[in-house]
């Protein structure tokens, strides 16, 4: 029951922490007369860059898996037939047949690829900025609040491997 | 005047031949060692493909460690723009991926030696079958638990190298072989992400 309820709050902060990341990357790119590359050594601004990247990824993969599932459906079901599902081939929303299958939101299967991946990339980017010497948190609303984020999907990444699904 | 600041070449030495043998030797024994999994392609699916993708890691591993300590010998520029080189960058960031992967993994496998050793001893151990304790099969070993995490890590590390004009390249052998392992952890960890170990419905 815990566990459910730990994921089911997972999953409530992603959906709202991915829309105020993107926020934070727009309000993060005004610096002032401060050139790109101070801009982004801000370790508030990388995180909220990183993230978003990985967001958009996220959403394109949920987007490509169904066309790719149809080329699988083909080669798979020619081989193995409609029990391809249970030989373990990720068909994406369909069935077996080719059918569409209201089984699946790509929605939260995107957010739970967010939970899981922006915490790694955003822990690799800020670890490389203090290897560097170049971590520069800015005294703005905006950074801290990017680094609160960032902080976020590192604990929602971590979490994964200390409570698997 | 002109100064003229002299900078090594870095070589290739014995040193360093005989750093990454063994390491290279490690990875590919781990390989060999995994060729069982081949066993199963007769049934060849998803998870059987992403099987093969454990013994890749654990073949980059000790690939990366050996490439760490080598940039960590003489002649280095400085420590600063060591660290900002990015063939040194990535195989530090993969390092400590790689480190919070085996403490996690030996973390569960306490774990789940304990529920063994206090299930053997409870009074409905007759009903267990006899088998092997967890850690001991190649599936349970540190081999097949390292995933996405190095190379999404290293993915984060290049991108924040990047758009803060760090990005700093050597012509030396060292540093390009490190940017090859970086990306080779990133191809991974896509391939890991693309081939999930669960359905999602």
């Amino acid at each position: 029951m815990a566990r459910v309820a730990i994921k089911s709050v997972l999953l409530v902060a992603t959906a709202t922490a991915c829309p105020l990341m993107v926020l934070l990357l727009f309000l993060a790119r005004r610096g002032g007369r401060r050139t790109r590359f101070w801009r982004a050594r801000r370790p508030g601004a990388v995180a909220s860059l990183a993230g978003t990247i990985v967001l958009f990824a996220e959403v394109a993969h949920q987007a490509i898996r169904p066309t790719a599932a149809v080329h699988v459906i083909r080669f798979v079901t020619r081989s193995w037939g409609p029990h391809a599902r249970y030989m373990g081939w990720d068909l994406g929303p369909f069935n077996s047949l080719g059918n569409w299958t209201a089984m699946e939101d790509p929605f939260a299967t995107a957010l739970l690829g967010m939970s899981r991946h922006a915490g790694l990339v955003i822990g690799g980017a800020w670890l490389a900025l203090i290897l560097a010497n170049a971590w520069r948190p800015d005294p703005t609303w905006v950074d801290r609040a990017g680094r609160i984020v960032g902080a976020f999907w590192i604990v929602s990444a971590c979490h994964f491997f200390l409570l698997p699904i | 005047m002109k100064l003229i600041h002299f900078r090594p070449q870095r070589r290739f030495t014995t040193v360093d031949a005989l750093t990454l043998v063994p390491a290279i030797a490690l990875g590919v024994a781990w390989l060999v060692e995994a060729r069982s999994v081949l066993h199963y392609l007769e049934r060849f699916d998803r998870l059987v493909l992403r099987q093969l993708l454990h013994p890749l890691a654990a073949f980059l591993t000790p690939l990366t460690l050996a490439l760490l300590a080598l940039r960590l010998r003489w002649p280095w520029p400085s420590l600063r723009s060591c660290l900002r080189q990015a063939g040194a960058v990535a195989c530090s960031v993969a390092a400590v991926c790689v480190i919070l992967e085996v403490f996690n993994h030996f973390l569960d496998l306490t774990t789940r030696l304990y529920d063994s050793v206090q299930l053997h001893n409870s009074a409905a151990s007759y009903m267990l079958p006899t088998g092997r304790l967890p850690g001991l099969t190649l599936f349970d070993s540190i081999a097949f638990s390292l995933g996405e995490a190095p190379g999404l890590a290293v993915a984060g590390a290049y991108l924040a190298l990047w758009s803060a004009g760090l990005w700093r390249t050597e012509s030396s052998w060292i540093d390009r072989v490190g940017r090859l392992v970086g990306w080779f952890w990133i191809i991974l960890a896509l391939a890991f992400i693309v081939l999930p170990p669960w359905s999602p419905y």
